[in-house]
C-alpha cells in the first residue's frame, strides 16, 4: 500500500495580535507571501504534511469593515495560487456582524473558487448560531461550500451547542467542527453534538489529550469523521506535530489512518486523493 | 429616592428586531424619523440614565458605521434630554489605531462622558493591546471606560478586566453585569485588592440586593453603583430593580451611594432639582 499523503485541513494566513512571532494582519503583499510561504512550507515538509487548506486568521483588523474582509480573501486566493498543487483549498471568511450584506462576498468567493467559508466566532462578535450565520449557511449551501466553525474551549459564541444547533437546522450539509480537541469539556462536548447530528465532522487541532482520546473519538463517530488539522499561523516554526503522532500512536488501522490524515478533508473538500 | 441608572442601551428604534437582530444605523438625514418614530422613554421624574448604543450594529462599513453610530446617540440622547444627562459612545477594537481620532471627536465634538465597550460582541479581548492605547486616550480625553464583564464570556473575562484596569491606577473603570453569577462574585470578595479603581454596577445582580452588603464591605461603599442593563424600552424592568434596592434590607446611606450618590461623583452630575439626592 502507497504511503499516506498527510493532508493539514487547519492552517491560517495571518496571526493573532498580540501574540509573539504572529504576524499583525490578515493582508499580505507578494513578498510577505513569499517570505510566509517559505517558512510554511519548510515546516510541511519537516512534518512530513503534503497539502493543506488554507484559511484566514480571524484577528485581523478591519476600520474599513467588508473592504478589509475582501483584501483579506484575495490575500488567500494570491497565496494558493503560489503553489495550488500544495495549497488545493482554500477557505474564506466574512464577518457575522456585516449582516446580510456578507452574502454577496460568500457569492464572490464562490465565484472566486473558495471551497469554504472559516469562522471564529469569539472573534467575530455574533454567537454560531445567530440569525446571520442561518442565512449565510443556507446560502452557501446553495452555493455547496464547506463550513470551517472553531469552537475553541470557553469561548461562549462559539461553544459546541451552538454549533449543534446549526448544524441540526441544515442535516444534509456538512460541517466541520475544529479546536475542541484541545480541553476534555470541549472535546466530550464535541463527541456528543456529533453523535446527535451526523452531519458534523471533528477536528483534531491542538489535540493535547493523547491517543487514548483520539481512539474515544473514532470509537464514538467513526475513522471517516475525524480529521487533522494542525492550527499553524503565518511564520511560526514547530519541529513536531502531536496531532500526527497521536494518530501515528493509536494503533489504528491504514485504511483509518488514511481516513483521518487526508481521505476525509480531500473528500469532503472534492479534491482528488 | 434619586436613581442614576449607568447601564442603559437604547433599543433598535422603529424596528424592534432589526436586521436578523442587528442594528442597521440608519444614515444620517434619517436621524430624526428614526428616533420620533422609536418608543418614548417614560423615565420616573426622579431617574436618570447613562445612555449608551446597542452593542450589536451592522458594520459593514468598518468605522464608518461605529461613527454614525456615535452621531445616532447623541441623536437619541438630545432626544431624551434631560433624562440622559450622561452619553457614552463606542470604538471597536478591530479598528485598530484608526479609532483613535474618533474617541477624540466623542469628547470634543460630541460631548460624550464615557466609552462604552462590549468586548463578547467586538469579537476581541478586553485585555488586547489596543485597549491599553484606547483607555489611556480616552482618559487623557476626560471619558470614563465602561467595560462589560459578563461571567462565562472568555472575551471579557474578570481576570482580563482586572489586567486592563490596574494598567490605569488612576482611572475610574466602570465594570458593568460581573455580579451577574455568584462565582464571579465570590471572585471579587477573594481579591479586593484587584484593580482597586473598578467601580461594578448590579446589573444582572446574581442573588438579590443582599448581596451588595458583603461587596461594600469589602470592597466599600464607594465601589458599587446602580445598572440596570436594561435597554430603554424596558423602563419597568429598570424601576423594579431600583426599586428592589430601595425596599432592601441595605442601609440607607448604601442604599443612596448605590442608586445615585456613587455615579453622581463618577460623572460630576448634579443634584436634580426639587429632589434630595
Amino acid at each position: 500500500m502507497s504511503a499516506i499523503r498527510i493532508f493539514d485541513n487547519h492552517q491560517h494566513v495571518g496571526g493573532i495580535p498580540g501574540v509573539p512571532g504572529h504576524h499583525p494582519s490578515g493582508v499580505l503583499d507578494a513578498a510577505q507571501i513569499e517570505m510566509d510561504y517559505g517558512v510554511r512550507v519548510g515546516v510541511m515538509r519537516a512534518l512530513g504534511i503534503e497539502q493543506a487548506a488554507l484559511m484566514p486568521g480571524h484577528s485581523y483588523p478591519r476600520p474599513k469593515g467588508l473592504a478589509d474582509t475582501r483584501a483579506v480573501n484575495d490575500t488567500l486566493l494570491a497565496y494558493q495560487k503560489r503553489d495550488p498543487a500544495r495549497f488545493p483549498a482554500v477557505i474564506g471568511t466574512v464577518e457575522p456582524r456585516y449582516g446580510l450584506d456578507g452574502l454577496a462576498e460568500i457569492d464572490r468567493m464562490h465565484e472566486l473558487g473558495f471551497q469554504g467559508v472559516s469562522w471564529h466566532h469569539r472573534q467575530e462578535g455574533l454567537a454560531i448560531d445567530h440569525p446571520v450565520m442561518h442565512a449565510f449557511i443556507e446560502r452557501m449551501q446553495q452555493r455547496g461550500m464547506l463550513p470551517f466553525i472553531h469552537c475553541f474551549p470557553d469561548g461562549d459564541f462559539e461553544a459546541v451547542w451552538r454549533l449543534r444547533h446549526l448544524a441540526e437546522a441544515f442535516p444534509d450539509m456538512p460541517f466541520l467542527c475544529m479546536d475542541t480537541a484541545a480541553h476534555p469539556e470541549a472535546f466530550e462536548e464535541a463527541l456528543r453534538a456529533g453523535e446527535a447530528a451526523p452531519n458534523i465532522h471533528v477536528d483534531i487541532t491542538s489535540l493535547g489529550l493523547g491517543p487514548d482520546w483520539l481512539r474515544r473519538m473514532v470509537a464514538a463517530l467513526g475513522s471517516r469523521r475525524v480529521i487533522l488539522g494542525t492550527n499553524l499561523y503565518s511564520l511560526q516554526r514547530p519541529n513536531h506535530c502531536k496531532e500526527i503522532d497521536a494518530v501515528q500512536q493509536a494503533g489504528f488501522s491504514e485504511a483509518e489512518r488514511r481516513d483521518i490524515l487526508g481521505g476525509n478533508a480531500r473528500r469532503l473538500l472534492k479534491l482528488a486523493e | 429616592m434619586n436613581v442614576f441608572d449607568i447601564h442603559r442601551h437604547f433599543a433598535f428604534g422603529p424596528e424592534p428586531s432589526g436586521e436578523l437582530g442587528l442594528l442597521r444605523v440608519p444614515q444620517r438625514s434619517d436621524f430624526a424619523g428614526w428616533v420620533k418614530s422609536s418608543p418614548d422613554v417614560p423615565l420616573a421624574a426622579d431617574s436618570r440614565v447613562a445612555l449608551q448604543p446597542p452593542a450589536y450594529y451592522v458594520l459593514t462599513q468598518g468605522l464608518e458605521d461605529t461613527r454614525r453610530l456615535n452621531d445616532l446617540t447623541r441623536a437619541v440622547a438630545d432626544a431624551l434630554g434631560a433624562r440622559a444627562p450622561v452619553v457614552l459612545g463606542t470604538v471597536e477594537p478591530h479598528h485598530g489605531e484608526e479609532a483613535l481620532a474618533e474617541i477624540d471627536r466623542m469628547a470634543r465634538e460630541l460631548r460624550f462622558a464615557g466609552i462604552a465597550w462590549r468586548h463578547r460582541a467586538h469579537g476581541t479581548f478586553v485585555d488586547g493591546p489596543i485597549m491599553s492605547k484606547y483607555v489611556a486616550r480616552a482618559a487623557d480625553r476626560g471619558l470614563v471606560p465602561l467595560l462589560h464583564g459578563m461571567p462565562r464570556s472568555g472575551n471579557e473575562a474578570l481576570w482580563r478586566v482586572w489586567r486592563l484596569a490596574e494598567q490605569f491606577p488612576s482611572v475610574p473603570i466602570v465594570v458593568v453585569g460581573a455580579l451577574a453569577s455568584w462565582d464571579q462574585t465570590q471572585a471579587i470578595l477573594a481579591e479586593p485588592g484587584r484593580a482597586k479603581n473598578v467601580v461594578y454596577d448590579t446589573s444582572g445582580l446574581a442573588n438579590g440586593p443582599d448581596a451588595l452588603l458583603p461587596l461594600a464591605e469589602r470592597l466599600g461603599p464607594e465601589r458599587l453603583v446602580f445598572g440596570s442593563g436594561a435597554h430603554c424600552d424596558e423602563p419597568l424592568t429598570a424601576a423594579q430593580l431600583a426599586g428592589d434596592i430601595a425596599r432592601s434590607s441595605l442601609p440607607a446611606p448604601l442604599q443612596r451611594a448605590i442608586l445615585w450618590d456613587n455615579a453622581a461623583r463618577l460623572f460630576s452630575l448634579a443634584p436634580l432639582e426639587g429632589k434630595r439626592p
